[in-house]
């Protein structure tokens, strides 16, 4: 059947072949213009993709990022519970972000979920914000955390918010 | 934040000790190294930004839960990458059961690879900017079926064998072989598409 000989003639290109069949099927496409064709194609795609990955970043500040997987430890640091519908958790998070900046806040003052004693402490600011971006900067070196709350949400933002809202030292 | 140690000087396999230790701020240096690779790992498969945040978190506190079942065999990167594909594998089976075959899914049962006609990929001497390349391979991902996409981005990227990913995604090696040729030819007509529409 035609469509056997495409999947080995795949097989070789991404050398999934025993050296003996490698061997026996690579003499057999010297004089096959066809299959010849076929795995010059196919090694020229597989070639583009493997080095060609759009390289992709997180969308949201590192910090807030590892906040959230510290609160998700905390509240289940062996794993014990299964977790709620996956995907929701975060868009859940996402929305009610803005209303909850004081928690937010002072999740971020807080010490490692297995440290004895707090490092850094932080005031808590309550807002009555209904929609509001975060972005959170730290200098490890100078120990200190930024948080930028900005309110001009739904607007083009291609770079960092020019108001300054709050600082946390 | 909330440690304020900087561990950027440190290996991986120097972290991983110090986390299995029980040492979080060496946990959260690992995660700071490589958030951005697991994160893009997430939305390759899944192509949703709000679930692949959620999932590489998720797959970041599995990691922290089974630390100590990490047997240095591999990489932890390569470690904490398998754990977010099949976290993603996980969730797009259960997304898959909830909605109707793809049309791909189809078009490759209906039609088999013995039907497909001899394509041609993008030639490699046109002069195309690095980037714009690899935003036409992107969206022509984003066009494939979850399962093709799945089959390309574990074979090209992960660069993992048909029995690696058959194990992973619960299938034949007949059928990962049958959707990576699928697949490959799909990106290729799909990268054509894009660019008689760019030149259009």
């Amino acid at each position: 059947m035609k469509s056997k000989r495409y999947l080995k003639w795949q097989a070789l290109v991404d050398g999934e072949l025993s050296p003996a069949e490698e061997a026996s099927l690579r003499q057999r496409i010297e004089g096959d213009p066809e299959a010849r064709q076929w795995t010059e194609e196919l090694s020229r795609m597989r070639e583009l993709l493997r080095a060609h990955e759009v390289e992709r970043r997180l969308p949201v500040a590192g910090d807030f990022y590892w906040a959230q997987i510290e609160s998700r430890l905390k509240s289940d640091p062996e794993g014990a519970t299964s977790r709620a519908t996956p995907g929701r958790t975060w868009v859940w998070w996402r929305w009610l972000a803005p209303a909850g900046a004081a928690g937010m806040l002072a999740l971020l003052s807080l010490h490692p979920f297995q440290s004895p004693q707090p490092t850094v402490v932080a005031d808590e600011i309550e807002t009555q914000l209904t929609a509001a971006n975060f972005f959170t900067f730290r200098s490890q070196s100078d120990g200190i955390s930024v948080v930028w709350v900005d309110t001009k949400v739904g607007q083009a933002m291609s770079t960092y918010p020019e108001e300054l809202d709050y600082m946390i030292q | 934040m909330t440690t304020g140690q900087d561990n950027s000087l440190e290996t991986d396999e120097t972290l991983v000790q110090k986390a299995q230790n029980g040492d979080t701020s060496a946990f959260e240096g690992l995660v700071a190294r490589h958030r951005d690779k697991i994160y893009a790992r997430a939305f390759s498969l899944l192509r949703n930004e709000d679930e692949a945040l959620d999932l590489s978190q998720e797959a970041w506190v599995k990691a922290w839960q089974r630390l100590n079942q990490f047997q240095r065999e591999s990489s932890f990167v390569t470690w904490i990458t398998r754990i977010v594909i099949n976290l993603c594998l996980d969730q797009l089976r259960r997304q898959k059961r909830q909605k109707t075959e793809s049309l791909d899914s189809l078009n490759e049962e209906s039609g088999g690879v013995e039907r497909q006609v001899p394509f041609t990929s993008p030639n490699p001497t046109e002069r195309l900017e690095l980037q714009e390349l690899r935003q036409r391979i992107d969206r022509a991902l984003e066009q494939l079926s979850h399962e093709h996409r799945t089959v390309l981005v574990l074979h090209e990227f992960e660069e993992l064998e048909y029995k690696d990913i058959a194990k992973a995604m619960n299938c034949s090696i007949g059928t990962v072989m049958s959707r990576l040729f699928y697949a490959r030819r799909r990106m290729a007509s799909l990268m054509a598409g894009i660019k008689r529409e760019e030149q259009a």
